[in-house]
């Protein structure tokens, strides 16, 4: 089925054996002497070094002995390289989670705003802009008005399209078609598109919150975690354990869409999938399933990218299909599946209660925002409103930790994170054996937590390079316990890669990443570099240049450990600060005259790029890719009393002036934030 | 230098208040710098693997901590390590406090200190007597995987990757292989 490129590694699983020295002499040497084998090697050895001629002692000793040598020495440098490999991990978590924390702060900043009796009426204007971005719609009105938006009659198919075509009643030989054609790169036609999703959500509607799930029929279900849309490892999945069927249940726990290129590829196959196999496809919502999110992470900007002009009433459809998933499964009344997770509230006859499709952004349901500008302040909101958005907000952002106790979850700016005394009282509760859940990337695709009671299963391999990090999804069969399937999609390599190749695709990329933050936070770094050089040397001590770094990156990473990848050093060890910037430079169009304002001005623009990207996007209401230059300088400088960076507006006039990009009051943003790049030192243009 | 502020009282008589000396001692002062970035590296390197940000380890991982600290020791004396880093209470994960203890001991005294380029060479002659210069996926297999601390296959895989020539067809030039995975012990 799948065509000659995509190959399919099935990796063992990574047990690591327990390190014991398991001595196996050729002849019954005893264990206790293995000291005594190693210093014997020495000996040995060093004897075969001065005479050439072979020693006449037992060649079994002398064999073991050079093995064990080979064997440690290798080992080593495993050892090594396995570090370097754990530490771009790290360094991709961290970034990560300070992407994702930067984020919610800016949205909670939002809301902070919007509660408070503000006294600059732009201000709340920029921000009721972003935040009322999706339909406040509700009741009657929605129904049609959706209807409008669905309906696939009003977009006609050119003789041209060479696609596939999709018709009612959707039928597996579509399902297949789709496939093939996807993954030859083809595009779906926006008229089949819409197509589908009415559809979908016309099914999706009729579902209750918590699927029910048996595997009574089927013997088994599989449950498959974060795509992000990643075709490839979907395809993988199917590859290996077969397309859905009524014979073969799947459960796709959220997180479909955002991050990866082909988010609506992997979605209108799992919807597909969905419509043919209603009763034996089963769909929970993630975190992701929300276009909030979508604004910041990607899908947006591939649906703007893919489909054009018809994408404002694809996204806006999208978002109403959101607030339909079912947000949690529950397999044969004794394993809950959901995105995120649980805490201490959680409760089904609760969860039962909820209208779930009034949250059309979980992140940001529609009661926290006034329905028009004037209304600044927000009446205070009841609380079993509040308990009822939190049974959700829970369920799709939470993660687990380690220690007792449930708190909200500040990295996430959402959910909690929940202990295992949460998990023992919650499963007690409902008489759940298991929870499984997604959330969060897993460098073997899977983790369990709280004694096992909870299991993690995340399905985008190469999440963050190639070569980071497997995925696996989970099988779910009657009265036996779960059987966990790892693997990780490649394009290029004809073999399962080593662990050198991984080191060194991860390596080079979180490198990489690194080198632009340095790039992006120059003057801030110099300006520290030189309070700690009096003298002017051009050099400071290892410990100061990792304090210095942490705390302008506001990033824990492993400094010392990193360090001979990152900066020069002199003979006496220490740090030669300049070389921070060695690689990399900061580069915009040639034409601009630079001044050191102006400098850390391009700095700061770049370092809050997404951000920038992101409210642009969201003020963009026809999706045009043009806002007036008001709204634009509006935003920048906002941010910048946010992020304490100095974005004065004048400032930021000036430049844009001097791009040639402020057209008729008008500025194209993408075309701004491009002009922004961070380039190897020497590609100039 | 040292620096000298005043005189003590040498016989400690109760009088007016007599300034201490504060006598700096440069070398203890930077042995004072060196134990401090010593600790911090060992730290850092601990922390990579502490999953759960509670100062503890994998069992598991101790070896890759280890020998990326720049020890080189058996699977054996590794074992002999781990016993006097775990705790009995809790053997499959080692904590931060008993981890720097023991790894400064073994840095202090200089152990595990591991083999020079030419004995990792006459090792591999060794194991290929005829003296060709190579040494066979077969053989190779026989050895690394069947006798002394054997590799499982993860490792095996990972040593065939490298140490197979392509051109060769199916053999391990020693030399080369050597050369190849030699490292900058710069940490």
């Amino acid at each position: 089925m799948l065509p000659e490129k995509w190959k399919c590694f099935c990796c063992p699983p990574i047990v690591k054996p327990p390190r014991r020295g398991v001595i196996v002499p050729m002849d019954s040497t005893r264990p206790e002497h293995e000291q005594q084998i190693q210093t014997q090697a020495h000996q040995l050895l060093a004897q075969a070094q001065t005479s050439p001629v072979k020693p006449k002692r037992k060649k079994s000793d002398l064999t073991l002995a050079a093995v064990v040598i080979i064997q440690t020495w290798f080992r080593r440098r495993r050892a090594l390289y396995e570090m370097r490999r754990k530490t771009a991990w790290t360094i991709y978590q961290n970034i990560e989670y300070a992407g994702e924390q930067d984020q919610l702060k800016l949205y909670n900043f939002f809301l902070e705003l919007m509660q408070a009796v503000t006294k600059n009426p732009h201000d709340a204007q920029v921000v009721a802009k972003v935040l009322r971005r999706n339909s406040s719609l509700t009741g009657l009105v929605e129904e049609i008005e959706t209807e409008n938006l669905a309906t696939a009659e009003v977009i006609s198919v050119e003789s041209s399209y060479r696609g596939p075509h999709i018709h009612t009643p959707i039928h597996k030989g579509h399902f297949e078609a789709l496939i093939i054609a996807f993954q030859r790169g083809e595009m779906l036609h926006a008229h089949y598109v819409f197509l589908i999703l009415h559809e979908l959500r016309n099914i999706l509607k009729r579902l209750p919150n918590i699927n029910i799930v048996s595997t009574h029929q089927s013997k088994c279900v599989t449950v498959v975690g974060d795509l992000h849309g990643s075709l490839a490892d979907l395809m993988v999945i199917f590859h290996k354990n077969g397309l859905p069927s009524n014979e073969n249940p799947y459960i796709f726990n959220g997180d479909i869409v955002d991050r990866g290129f082909q988010s609506i590829e992997v979605f209108l196959l799992i919807s597909v999938a969905f419509i043919v196999y209603p009763n034996n496809v089963y769909l929970n919502r993630g975190n992701h399933e929300d276009h909030v999110l979508n604004l910041r992470y990607g899908f947006m900007k591939e649906i703007i990218y893919k489909y054009k002009s018809n994408a404002t009433r694809l996204l806006r459809l999208m978002e109403n299909i959101y607030s339909w998933l079912p947000i949690a499964s529950l397999i044969d009344d004794h394993i809950f599946v959901t995105h995120g997770g649980i805490s201490d509230i959680t409760d089904i006859k609760k969860i039962n209660q909820i209208k779930r499709h009034k949250y059309v952004s979980v992140l940001s349901p529609s009661f926290i925002i006034p329905p028009n500008e004037d209304q600044f302040q927000i009446s205070s909101i009841p609380n079993d409103i509040l308990l009822e958005w939190r049974q959700i907000l829970d369920l799709l952002w939470s993660d687990p930790k380690q220690s007792d106790g449930c708190e909200p979850n500040t990295y996430r700016g959402g959910g909690c994170y929940w202990g295992p005394d949460v998990t023992q009282q919650v499963l007690q509760k409902h008489n759940w054996s298991l929870l499984i859940r997604s959330h969060e990337c897993k460098e073997e695709g899977f983790g369990y937590s709280h004694d096992k009671k909870v299991l993690t299963i995340f399905s985008a391999s190469n999440y963050y390079a190639a070569g980071s990090n497997r995925g696996a999804y989970v099988k779910v069969m009657t009265n036996q316990p779960v059987v966990i399937v790892q693997f990780m999609s490649t394009r290029t390599s004809q073999r399962t890669l080593t662990l050198w190749e991984r080191v060194s695709y991860v390596e080079d990329q979180a490198i990489k990443n690194l080198a632009e933050k340095f790039t992006a936070n120059k003057s801030r770094l110099m300006h520290e570099f030189q309070l700690f050089d009096v003298q002017n040397t051009g050099r400071i001590s290892v410990n100061d240049w990792c304090d210095v770094v942490t705390r302008v990156l506001d990033l824990q990473l492993p400094w010392r450990t990193l360090k001979s990848r990152l900066v020069d050093t002199d003979t006496n060890g220490n740090v030669v600060y300049e070389s921070t910037f060695r690689s990399r430079e900061l580069q915009f169009t040639s034409s601009v005259s630079t001044n050191t304002r102006r400098e850390s001005l391009c700095q700061a623009i770049y370092r809050n790029k997404d951000l920038l990207e992101t409210v642009f996007r969201a003020i963009d209401k026809d999706n045009s890719g043009v806002i007036s230059m008001q709204e634009f300088t509006e935003v920048c400088s906002f941010l910048g009393k946010h992020n304490g960076s100095t974005l004065d507006e004048k400032q930021i006039m000036d430049l844009a002036a001097s791009i040639d990009l402020n057209k008729n009051g008008v500025i194209d943003f993408n075309e701004f934030l491009e002009a922004f790049r961070i380039v190897d030192i020497g590609d100039r243009l | 230098m040292a620096t000298i502020d005043e005189e003590t009282n040498i016989a400690g008589e109760a009088g007016p208040a007599v300034p201490r000396v504060t006598l700096r001692d440069p070398v203890r002062e930077s042995e004072e710098r060196a134990n401090q970035a010593r600790l911090k590296r060992l730290t850092e390197a601990f922390t990579i693997f502490d999953q759960e940000a509670n100062n503890t380890i994998p069992s598991t991982e101790l070896g890759t901590v280890v020998r990326s600290l720049g020890l080189v020791p058996t699977e054996g004396e590794l074992q002999d390590v781990l016993s006097e880093m775990s705790d009995d209470s809790n053997p499959e994960s080692i904590h931060l406090d008993r981890f720097l203890s023991v790894m400064n001991v073994l840095l202090k005294d200089r152990r595990y200190q591991g083999e020079p380029e030419s004995k990792i060479l006459r090792a591999f002659q060794v194991l290929d007597p005829d003296n060709n210069g190579f040494i066979s996926e077969e053989e190779l297999r026989n050895y690394l995987c069947k006798e002394g601390e054997p590799f499982n296959d993860e490792e095996f895989q990972d040593f065939m990757t490298i140490a197979l020539d392509d051109e060769s067809g199916g053999v391990c030039t020693y030399k080369e292989f050597i050369q190849n995975l030699v490292v900058e012990d710069n940490d």
